[in-house]
């Protein structure tokens, strides 16, 4: 009986053992395989599909180029032999998942969607993606001088290059052409004040509907704010040292503040893109400011009620004229851990290759290639009065959205309190004078490193 | 031989996947935390991690936003324990009785709990969405002025706390139900006889035996509302403005918004003793309070 037991009990322990085992051990020779074939792949290049049986991780965000390339996935992986897993992510968690996997050594990851003014010097600084030149020299004919000069700059830190430009973006006004018609206004607001003005007549809180729906929540907020403070001649920074509390920025916050506590939805100020988007589409706010690239949900009937009754202006100007942002808002990048470096360029080259953009820009992307842009073919699905206002924004554009520096995730959350502040009402002034303080000492933190 | 050996130390042998599980999952996680809040550290492949000493610790108290979070902490949990355990008791009570769809109550009662919490707090942004929310519309219908919800600062935390207590209610009340069901039926049949009324003996009889159900209802959901992070993640982030930052989200911020893992560390640290203490006085208590009826 006990000799029974035993033996029970040693089979048990033996088969919990054993699958333990099996279970550690699977996953290594499969790694190491993959590896071998990529090498392997790499020596003989003269086969037609260098990178057969390659699996690369991309992990990238929701928009309209991404549904294009994922839509494309098939014939790139036709092409090359490369299959490409996507993950889709919303901004900030698209951030921390970079991060957490490339400090966890970022073998995980190969090709990687990045904001480069929030996160290419933390990510250089932090050594987590692969500088590109080598492999942009050995690719002719992916032509890199055809990208605007303004989105390499901002992807390359002491002249090298960590990304490629994806997709540019500018600060714009929608507006709904129907509102605008009930309220008698029969011109668009040129000037901050008749911004005011037009946000005040359009404001109808009985009905729900709201004069103008922009960010309100602290973070978010910072980058639609900058194109006020600009047009009201403040700036993040001037001169290296932290500039948030000048008689110009405390004009602007509280121009920016009065206008949504006043004309703006209730509950702004706990408000992203999305939800100012939601509003906008379902007709409760008469204008929004935010990206041009997010035109195509307000265009779409499947998510919008209004259509066909979407308008565009360039952003108003202010006493130190009109300053809407023209930053590159996404590019891609190689994570430094990546095991499959060759077959994530060979992504990047075909996506963001002269054939590919023309096809996202088909699909509603904003390029950030020359050569798409002046072709006349590739913009056609564009609405031409945006194209107008995208035309007008581009010469005044401003290359930044939010201080450049490493820690702009802190700097954005001490900068928004006092943007969040305004919106609530509270004492402006003070608030600034004490977030300038927060953020100089920010600013100090990074020089001395 | 080999057989003697096993057979002499099964002990050890069956005990060492627990053990070894504990050791990774829960003493590794808190002792790299602990080595952690004495550096500075962001995550960085490149620039090596720096040993600061204290720095995080005496830091985080100059910081304007490390005391109120813990004071928010514990408000949140004080006022949403205290309505869960009153509300979740008296529900429970309240069942605690034969009548008709008793079973369809039970099982709709059930239903926020198992629902996941980051579904809960997107569901919630809808509902308390000022201009096209539900929850206005029932304001408005009962002749109140509407409010804005998660987007004052003013309101947005008691919103959450709503939010917490729709959805841990019903765990106080199942914990409290089956303690019920596990009561002997002696002391009510000798209550009866003596002619105690139905109040009588609630008060004297049901809730005495039910003290030490509740004290652990009272405990799970404490350390638990302590803790809350997703449906605060999911509804406001911590916002508008800082109204809404409790521990938890501070140290995320702290972490993987700003990439100072020492500081977040020693935010969590901190958190950690305090939860422990309290959860240890509030045993203590239970045991002194106990008594064998």
């Amino acid at each position: 009986m006990r000799s029974t037991k035993r033996l029970i009990c040693m089979l048990l322990l033996f088969t919990m053992l054993v699958s333990l085992f099996t279970a550690c051990g699977s996953e290594k020779p499969a790694a190491d395989s993959t590896t071998a074939n990529s090498s392997a792949a790499a020596n003989s290049s003269s086969t037609a599909k260098p990178f057969d049986d390659t699996k690369i991780n991309f992990i990238g965000f929701g928009a309209m180029w991404t549904n294009e390339i994922v839509a494309n996935l098939d014939k790139f992986k036709e092409e090359t032999g490369i299959t490409v897993n996507f993950q889709q992510l919303a901004n900030d968690q698209l951030s921390n998942k970079i991060a957490v996997s490339s400090a966890a050594g970022g073998s995980d990851l190969d090709v990687i969607a990045f904001r480069p003014l929030q996160e290419t010097l933390l990510f250089t600084n932090n050594g987590w993606v692969e500088p590109l030149d080598e492999y942009i020299s050995k690719s002719p004919d992916f032509d890199i001088n055809d990208f605007f000069e303004s989105g390499k700059d901002i992807c390359a830190i002491d002249g090298k290059m960590y990304g490629i430009p994806l997709m540019t973006e500018r600060e714009i006004v929608y507006y709904n052409k129907e509102l605008f018609a009930q309220a008698g206004i029969t011109s668009v607001p040129k000037t901050m004040d008749e911004l005011m003005e037009a946000a005040k007549k359009l404001n109808n809180p009985e009905k729900g509907i709201a004069g103008i729906a922009i960010r309100g929540k602290g973070s978010d907020a910072v980058t639609q704010f900058s194109g006020f403070l600009r047009a009201f001649g403040g700036d993040f920074i001037v001169d290296g040292k932290a500039a948030i509390n000048t008689p110009e920025a405390i004009k602007a916050f509280q121009f920016y503040g009065d206008l949504l506590k006043n004309y703006g939805p209730a509950g702004v100020a706990n408000m992203g893109w999305t939800e100012t988007q939601s509003l906008f589409t379902q007709g409760k706010a008469a204008m929004r400011i935010d990206a041009d690239s997010q035109y195509g949900f307000a265009l779409d009937p499947k998510s919008s009620l209004i259509s066909d009754k979407v308008g565009y202006f360039v952003l108003p100007e202010g006493p130190a004229g009109a300053k809407p942002f023209n930053i590159v808002a996404w590019a891609l990048g190689i994570s430094s851990g990546s095991k499959n470096k060759d077959a994530s360029w060979e992504f990047i080259k075909w996506s963001l290759g002269k054939e590919m953009d023309v096809k996202t820009a088909l699909a509603g992307n904003p390029s950030t290639r020359n050569s798409t842009w002046t072709n006349k073919e590739a913009n056609k699905n564009f609405p031409a009065d945006l194209v107008e206002v995208i035309n007008q924004t581009n010469p005044i554009g401003v290359g930044t959205d939010r201080p450049f520096m490493i820690n702009v995730g802190e700097a954005r959350t001490v900068i928004g309190n006092v943007i969040t502040g305004a919106i609530l009402g509270k004492d402006v002034t003070a608030m600034a004078n004490k977030a300038n303080e927060d953020f100089q000492k920010l600013l100090d933190k990074e020089a001395k490193k | 031989m080999i057989l003697k050996w096993v057979d002499k130390n099964l002990k050890y042998i069956f005990t060492l996947p627990t053990i070894i599980f504990v050791l990774a999952m829960i003493l590794f996680p808190l002792g790299y935390t602990l080595v952690l809040s004495f550096f500075e550290w962001g995550m960085s492949n490149s620039v090596p991690m720096k040993f600061i000493g204290l720095e995080n610790y005496t830091s985080l108290f100059t910081d304007d936003r490390f005391l109120p979070a813990v004071g928010r902490t514990f408000y949140f949990s004080a006022v949403a324990l205290f309505f869960e355990v009153l509300l979740g008791v008296s529900i429970a009570l309240f069942l605690n009785r034969e009548m008709a769809g008793k079973n369809i109550v039970k099982t709709a009662f059930l239903l926020p709990m198992v629902a996941t919490p980051v579904a809960v707090g997107l569901v919630w942004t809808l509902i308390y969405e000022p201009t096209i929310g539900i929850a206005n519309v029932i304001v408005k219908a009962v002749g109140l002025k509407p409010l804005v919800w998660l987007g004052s600062p003013d309101t947005a935390l008691a919103s959450l706390m709503l939010v917490d207590i729709w959805q841990w209610t019903p765990m106080v009340m199942l914990v409290v139900l089956a303690g019920i069901s596990s009561l002997s039926t002696e002391p009510f049949e000798s209550a009866m006889v003596d002619g105690a009324t139905k109040w009588q003996t609630l008060w004297k009889v049901t809730l005495p035996l039910l003290r030490p159900t509740i004290f652990t209802a009272i405990l799970l959901r404490l350390i638990d509302v302590l803790k809350t992070f997703d449906i605060i993640y999911a509804t406001t982030q911590g916002g508008p403005g800082f109204a809404t930052e409790t521990m938890n989200i501070l140290s995320f911020r702290h972490a993987f918004e700003y990439f100072q893992f020492g500081k977040a560390s020693a935010t969590l640290v901190i958190f950690f003793v305090i939860v422990l203490s309290i959860a240890a006085i509030f045993i203590k208590v239970k045991n002194k309070v106990e008594v064998d009826y």
